[in-house]
């Protein structure tokens, strides 16, 4: 695995979540490139305190940001994060095997389940937001999102079980 | 009391009365429904519970990354630990062992007759790295039969008749190079020329385009 794989492995993510800031598809793909390029220089500082997907997205913003700072344009920066998401991020929570289980797991999610679950968790954004990214309602996000949940708890008791 | 609502309707419902984003009523039906619901109240309970997942981060990722990377480096540093092997092994060779047929010059060799009629090659030169002779064999040249010996010098990157790369000392080898012709009562000539007797057997060179292209160093 290299920085490529990362590439590979979160570009669509980390597309969506600027996809609803910025609502254009070609400044997104160009902001989501731009932030990869700055992520992949700046990689070595990456303290590993947060989850890589929400690093990534903090890249992204600020190259948002900085982008029409420099465009000298009006963009609302309601980018208002939402709170108690019922999800908790955590630092060894269990063996690396384990943890490299589940985040396999996370990758192998269909979509949207793995978009809007991320979207959600790590990019915390609201539920209109995603919704409204995949042309659905708020409602259709938040169930969704309650169902991807479903599937990564199920997945984890079903790991717990076999471990007895 | 309400009409009994079913279960897939309230779990439809479910996560937006987690998320308290629901009605008054809708409120109050999903509360009913749990009362008395067992199999809803353990969706509710396993939809409404914190979810804890192992950040992605650099311990899992990046601990892959690196030891991948230290796998390749560790295949690259092999590769090319054996690439320079090969390469220096095929420079050594180049220089001590790929041989080189020395053009002819008068001031380099020449054929001289002893008193016993001894025919010898004389060598000038600092080194050589092999000299290639062949036994007099009769041939036809401008209508004469004549018992014609080919001879010819190599020369290598260090051992050539100037001997730069291993030359420490001026004149090292004040042992001067003869070597003795076989048969050479019976020789008429000598040639000099590069040959090659696989090709001659193998009849892709013949002797007689041999000696069209030789050099006539010494005749009886």
């Amino acid at each position: 695995m290299d920085f490529e794989d990362i590439y590979q492995e979160y570009f669509k993510e980390v597309y969506l979540y600027i996809r609803s800031l910025s609502r254009d598809e070609n400044i997104a793909e160009e902001i989501t490139q731009e932030a990869f390029f700055k992520a992949l220089k700046a990689i070595k500082n990456f303290d590993g305190s947060k989850d890589i997907r929400a690093w990534l997205f903090t890249i992204a913003k600020n190259t948002y940001f900085s982008h029409y700072k420099r465009n000298k344009r009006q963009i609302d920066l309601d980018v208002e994060k939402e709170s108690g998401i019922g999800v908790q991020i955590v630092n060894h929570l269990m063996n690396e095997e384990d943890a490299f289980i589940v985040h396999q797991f996370l990758h192998s999610m269909n979509e949207p389940y793995k978009e809007v679950f991320s979207l959600r968790t790590f990019g915390e954004l609201s539920f209109e937001k995603i919704g409204s990214l995949f042309g659905k309602s708020a409602g259709w996000a938040r169930v969704t999102y309650y169902r991807a949940r479903k599937q990564i708890i199920e997945y984890m008791e079903e790991m717990d079980d076999e471990r007895g | 009391m309400m009409k009994e609502v079913k279960c897939t309707i309230i779990q439809d419902v479910l996560p937006l009365y987690i998320d308290e984003v629901v009605s008054q009523d809708t409120k109050e039906m999903v509360d009913q429904h749990l009362q008395h619901c067992e199999v809803c109240q353990k969706v509710y309970e396993k939809m409404k519970r914190k979810l804890y997942i192992p950040a992605e981060n650099k311990a899992s990722i990046f601990k892959k990354i690196n030891k991948k990377m230290r796998k390749k480096k560790v295949i690259i540093s092999m590769v090319s630990v054996f690439a320079t092997a090969i390469i220096l092994f095929g420079a050594f060779a180049y220089v001590f062992y790929y041989e080189r047929v020395i053009p002819y010059s008068d001031d380099l060799m020449r054929i001289e007759s002893q008193n016993d009629n001894q025919l010898v090659s004389r060598y000038f030169g600092e080194s050589y790295a092999g000299v290639n002779l062949t036994h007099p064999m009769p041939l036809e040249i401008n209508g004469e039969k004549k018992n014609v010996s080919f001879i010819y010098y190599t020369e290598t990157i260090a051992d050539s008749p100037t001997r730069m790369l291993i030359n420490n000392e001026k004149n090292l080898n004040e042992q001067e190079y003869i070597f003795e012709l076989p048969e050479s009562e019976k020789i008429d000539a000598v040639y000099y020329a590069d040959f090659d007797v696989e090709k001659i057997t193998s009849e892709k060179d013949s002797w007689d385009s041999v000696v069209k292209r030789a050099v006539l160093i010494w005749e009886k």
